[in-house]
């Protein structure tokens, strides 16, 4: 199985530890569109060892331009389902839990304590604001991100010890249904993935007070400092 | 005082630059939030997320300096 992974495994820092390490890891992920395509294909790739996957819509036509887990034989049926069984043909030596519910403060707790961390790949700022609460409660880091046209937005809160979620994004500002394409969503999901194997790992500079602020319409990559709001009905 | 504001995807449309393909110029009055420019120029406050200046997320209520170039970003809550 080793062999799989001989190429990250070759990366200095990453080694036969830090494999063992991913594969007794577990993450949740919540939303399986599209960022939670790269997410999903490349945390299992990297050999993840049990991944929780949130995700209770089904399969439409308009999801085809860039939630390239589904194909058109997949419309109308559950999005959870189709993800396991797409990303067990990829690898299947990972554990793929699949929750068909919508995540919320009332299910959060079944799998996020023994989590390692929670991937935000939601579409929604309710559903963002339910896992910025439940990465605060039960002390975990969130990875989040968001993609709108050409711009995205990655950030790493590290629960308990700086700004959460909700000390950025204090209102919800949502444009429905927000226009996404493929490219962009696998930029941020990669970045997103990238960042999530850095932490289970303990790779790298973990980049926390900060969010990195994409701009692909100029290819403009900032990072941005980011501080508590005090007083935050998040996390103070 | 002349601050500027630049933006970029789906705000550009309603900022009007008139700099570059990004920047506003606006002139104000000192002691102004940067929800009340925004309002000055017709920006609704509600298209715009996060202000950034000088590398750092900005509350709306900052009042702007001369000079201050700042950068608006629209709503980016897609996934």
């Amino acid at each position: 199985m080793q062999t799989r992974y001989a190429r990250q495994i070759a990366i200095p820092g990453w080694g036969e530890q830090g494999q063992n390490t991913l594969s007794k890891s577990t993450v949740v992920v919540v939303g399986a569109g599209g960022l939670g395509f790269p997410v999903l294909s490349y945390l299992t790739a990297a050999g993840v060892g049990r991944i929780v996957l949130f995700e209770y819509d089904t399969v439409n036509e308009t999801n085809l331009n860039r939630q390239l887990l589904y194909t058109m034989n997949a419309i109308g049926q559950p999005k959870v389902q189709k993800a396991i069984h797409r990303l067990t043909e990829m690898n299947p030596h990972g554990q793929m839990i699949p929750v068909p519910e919508p995540f919320s403060d009332n299910n959060a707790g079944r799998y996020l304590p023994d989590a390692d961390l929670i991937i935000d790949c939601a579409d929604n700022y309710e559903t963002r604001l339910a896992i910025a609460r439940a990465a605060h409660r039960y002390r975990k880091t969130m990875v989040h991100g968001a993609v709108a046209g050409f711009l995205g937005t990655v950030g790493t809160f590290n629960s308990g010890y700086g700004p959460c979620f909700q000390c950025v994004y204090h209102e919800k500002t949502d444009v429905s249904p927000p226009p996404v394409f493929g490219a962009m969503a696998g930029i941020v999901g990669s970045i997103q993935a990238t960042e999530a194997i850095k932490i289970l790992i303990n790779y790298g500079n973990i980049v926390y007070n900060q969010i990195l602020t994409i701009d692909m319409e100029t290819g403009q990559f900032e990072r941005v400092m980011i501080s508590k709001r005090e007083p935050c009905p998040v996390c103070s | 005082m002349t601050i500027y504001f630049k933006g970029g995807g789906l705000l550009k449309e309603y900022l009007k630059p008139d700099v570059d393909a990004y920047t506003r110029k606006v002139e104000t009055t000192q002691g102004k939030t940067i929800r009340e420019i925004m309002e000055q120029i017709n920006l609704k406050p509600s298209l715009v997320s996060m202000a950034i200046l000088s590398g750092k997320v900005i509350p709306m209520s900052y009042m702007p300096s001369e000079g201050d170039i700042i950068t608006l970003r629209p709503p980016v809550q897609g996934g």
